[in-house]
């Protein structure tokens, strides 16, 4: 786990160039709510604190979490995402091993269905975020509520854009300022970094791009104005991120080496539809949460041929 | 003659050697201890029988127990001295086997020639005779699964032949160096001992399999070989990875072929023997010797003095640590394993005898080897499948264990895992999963025999119910065969057309017919009638007397 919160450096510090500072604090605030959830949940259970508290899987879930976050969320939203998220995305099932569904995107999505409008606000460029007061940074404002400082992610701008008739292109000349492949680029790192220390295995986030690629090609080849191109879906949102840190937690993935193919790949085709047709301008969380409830499906089809087993079977 | 394995099997893990190399790894002769015993069952199959009476004197090499049944293995005297009688004895996880007590004179005198003549050629002996003598001999394969050899070449029973025989010197599970010694020291016997194989089989092909970091071995059966000159014979160097030294995972490198599920090495024409075994039975052959010593290993950290001993079969482990100098380090009971430190038994004893199927003694501090693991909950990594060599799913067998659904893991193909404890050494959380598969396992087995039983008795009491279903449908028959003659009789007053019949039958049926008439008028009335018939009778008789 602390392998994972190291690869994620690189992605944070771009982040906090590009968000501002206020992705730190709701980072914190997250990680707060979640190792705080976690060891309320523990003490009732009247379980020792130590070992599930240390093994930072806690602090991952909130980092994670943060980082799928505006950063000016009043303080008690973030707080509240973290708490949701290991109370109960993960120990209301049992603890660490025994959630279905992965607990950083439980959270995120019990908060974006319960305050949408709040998720939708980031800020509309890296000036703004660093030109906001200290306290906006720390979630003591609503940094959404200032005026001309917000902006709607570029997902959230080609959905609108393609709903009022725009083609693509006009969508994508009007996108100014966009760091989305400089963020990318940080979070790739950290992912080749983390299959070189056999951290994670290859396949599900190759599966994952591979799942949003087909479709996006596809749809560009029948209509380039009406289905953005493969570029932008691959670079903008969760994609990156969400194939290397969000999709590979193993607890809540397949296990097989195939229906790990298969679950990366069908995130990724969600992620797509949920884009191209859904009401979210983002659909990573989702897919990964659908995908999840699939999972021993795919595995009891997805069994290895044994040793010594006919080839056919 | 020589090339790399072409082949190489799925899964497994490089693991630190822990090997004695160079002088270490020289064998040294163990003293005789002051009482053998020897167990009766020191093979897979049933216990031998004991042919010697307490208080009889035998010379090494004398038979103590013959072969009981086809499955079972003789026992030789591993020193001369004393039978002092036979009393059960622990040998490790619970197995409790009778053991013929053999009290060393010290002399070790050796029988001459205990089992017969001996043979110079394989190419002018027999096969059978081989077979024979390889099982008159007592071996069994000494890697440690302990199978009967000949048994191995027994292939007619089988309805099989065997074309390649391979012997296995990919000595893979960390500490032991056993077989490595053996393949310094005794290479002429093994490649002997592979083309008496050959012999037994008819094989013409012989492959030893040595893994390829061990150039010492290489070397020296590559000697051997090329001083054997056998144009059958080659020797393959395999990647040196666990568990290449699994009879499975062998033939998978060596020939790409995977053995059928439930099935025998021999359904591809393999057999597979360890090359100890195949120094054994050049002993056997060629000096008429039976099996009484093998090479064991003492090793580990809490060993002063590591080494590979000669061991005559039936000395106490007490025995062995203290000529390896003892016990050191600040554990005075460390943990003793039987085998190496991925698939040895736990010991609890060390008057534990050495049989034949004992490669090493492995004693270090509790938590070096295989401590009891204060494990974390299994996060579902899957690092266990990529290592898996069987191609399992051991996080998912883990679980259903846990749940002690182990009809489930049976379906998940439990029974091909080999216990080799590759998912086990890579699992984070450090779960000690092959205990849960060997648990699961004995749970199925003692399912099945309950199972077993239930469909015995089943069919016991189906048997029965049918047998007296049976018995009522020949009461119910017979009665009405009876029945049918009878109406049979009776048929002819209504059914038989009097014109169709001869005039003497008519005359007899008519006389028939008046007898019957006769009969029914007395005998076939209803008891009102008689009575009727009675009053009557009377009434007419008091009318005659008044009248009269």
């Amino acid at each position: 786990m602390q392998a994972v919160l190291l690869a994620l450096l690189p992605g944070i510090i771009v982040s906090v160039a590009v968000h501002g500072p206020g992705v730190l604090a709701a980072m914190l605030y997250c990680s707060v709510g979640a190792v705080g959830a976690e060891a309320a949940i523990l003490a009732l259970r009247q379980r020792p604190l130590g070992p599930p508290l240390g093994d930072f899987t806690a602090i991952l879930t909130g980092v994670l979490l943060g980082l799928c976050l505006p950063p000016w969320l009043p303080w008690w939203q973030p707080l509240l995402a973290g708490a949701l998220a290991t109370g109960v995305g993960k120990q209301l099932f049992g603890g660490l091993g025994q959630n279905p569904f992965n607990p950083a995107m439980v959270g995120y999505v019990m908060l974006l269905v319960s305050l949408p409008a709040s998720l939708a606000m980031w800020p509309a460029d890296a000036s703004t975020a660093w030109n906001l007061p200290g306290a906006y940074w720390w979630g003591l404002g609503d940094g959404s509520a200032v005026d001309g400082w917000t902006g709607a992610t570029p997902l959230d701008a080609m959905r609108n854009g393609l709903r009022a008739q725009l083609t693509t292109t006009e969508v994508l000349q009007s996108l100014t300022n966009d760091q989305a492949g400089l963020l990318a680029a940080a979070w790739a790192a950290g992912g080749l970094w983390l299959w070189r220390c056999r951290v994670i295995q290859w396949r599900i986030p190759l599966a994952v791009l591979a799942g949003t690629a087909l479709p996006a090609l596809i749809g560009q080849a029948i209509d380039a104005d009406r289905f953005a191109p493969l570029s932008f879906h691959l670079l903008q949102g969760a994609t990156v991120f969400g194939a290397i840190f969000i999709a590979t937690d193993p607890v809540s993935a397949s296990t097989t080496p195939r229906g790990r193919l298969v679950f990366g790949f069908g995130i990724g085709l969600l992620t797509w539809v949920i884009r191209s047709y859904g009401d979210y301008p983002d659909g990573f969380a989702f897919a990964v949460l659908l995908m999840n409830m699939l999972v021993p499906l795919i595995d009891a089809r997805t069994v290895p041929r044994v040793y010594g087993q006919e080839r056919s079977s | 003659m020589r090339q790399k394995a072409s082949h190489d099997f799925p899964g497994g893990l490089r693991l630190p050697g822990h090997k004695l190399y160079g002088a270490r790894a020289r064998t040294r002769i163990a003293p005789l201890p002051s009482l053998l015993r020897l167990p009766l069952r020191q093979h897979q199959g049933p216990p031998a029988t004991p042919c010697v009476k307490p208080g009889q004197h035998v010379l090494r090499g004398d038979l103590l127990a013959t072969a009981s049944t086809p499955g079972s293995v003789a026992i030789h005297a591993s020193s001369s001295g004393w039978v002092r009688g036979i009393q059960p004895h622990y040998l490790g996880e619970g197995d409790t086997v009778d053991c013929i007590l053999l009290e060393p004179d010290q002399h070790d005198h050796t029988r001459s020639q205990p089992l017969g003549d001996c043979y110079t050629d394989p190419a002018d002996t027999p096969a059978a005779e081989i077979i024979a003598r390889i099982a008159a001999a007592g071996i069994v394969g000494l890697g440690g699964a302990s199978f009967p050899s000949a048994r191995k070449l027994q292939t007619g029973e089988m309805q099989a032949s065997l074309q390649h025989v391979i012997l296995n010197g990919a000595e893979c599970e960390p500490y032991i160096s056993c077989d490595g010694a053996s393949m310094l020291e005794d290479a002429d016997a093994i490649v002997r001992g592979g083309q008496w194989l050959c012999a037994a089989s008819g094989a013409q092909q012989l492959s030893i399999a040595i893994e390829d970091h061990h150039s010492a071995a290489l070397d020296s059966i590559r000697t051997a070989v090329d001083a054997a000159n056998d144009r059958r014979v080659r020797l393959v160097p395999v990647p040196s990875r666990y568990p290449q030294g699994g009879e499975r995972q062998l033939i998978q490198s060596l020939t790409g072929l995977e053995v059928p599920r439930g099935g025998l090495p021999l359904d591809l024409g393999l057999a597979v023997f360890n090359v100890a075994t195949a120094a054994a039975i050049t002993e056997a052959m060629e000096q008429a010797q039976p099996l009484t010593e093998r090479i064991v290993t003492v090793t580990g950290s809490a060993i002063a003095n590591p080494g590979n001993w000669r061991v005559r079969l039936g000395t106490p482990i007490a025995t062995l640590i203290a000529a390896s100098g003892g016990i050191t380090g600040a554990d005075a009971h460390p943990r003793m394993l039987m085998g190496g430190a991925m698939m040895g038994i736990v010991l609890h004893d060390n008057e534990v005898p050495v049989s034949k199927g004992f490669n090493c003694l492995l004693v270090g501090p509790t938590e070096e080897l295989r401590p009891a693991a204060a494990s974390h909950p299994c996060i579902r990594c899957g690092d266990c499948v990529d290592v898996c060599p069987a191609g399992l799913l051991p996080q998912q067998l883990y679980w259903h264990c846990q749940a002690q659904d182990f009809q489930a893991a049976a379906d998940l193909h439990l029974n091909a895992c080999i216990e080799c404890g590759a998912c086990a050494v890579v699992c984070p959380s450090e779960l000690p999963l092959v205990q849960y598969y060997r648990y699961a396992k004995a749970e199925l087995a003692a399912s099945a025999l309950e199972r077993r039983k239930a469909e015995h008795a089943k069919a016991r009491y189906t048997a029965r119910s049918q047998r007296l279903e049976r018995e009522q449908a020949e009461r119910e028959a017979a009665r009405q065969r009876k029945q049918a003659a009878l109406l049979a009789a009776q048929a002819p007053q209504s059914a038989q057309p009097a014109s169709a019949a001869s005039p003497a039958v008519q005359a007899a049926l008519a006389k028939a017919r008046a007898q019957a008439q006769k009969s029914t008028t007395t005998t076939k009335l209803s008891p009102a009638v008689q009575a009727a018939q009675e009053r009557a009778r009377r009434a007419r008789s008091n009318d005659s007397g008044s009248q009269s």
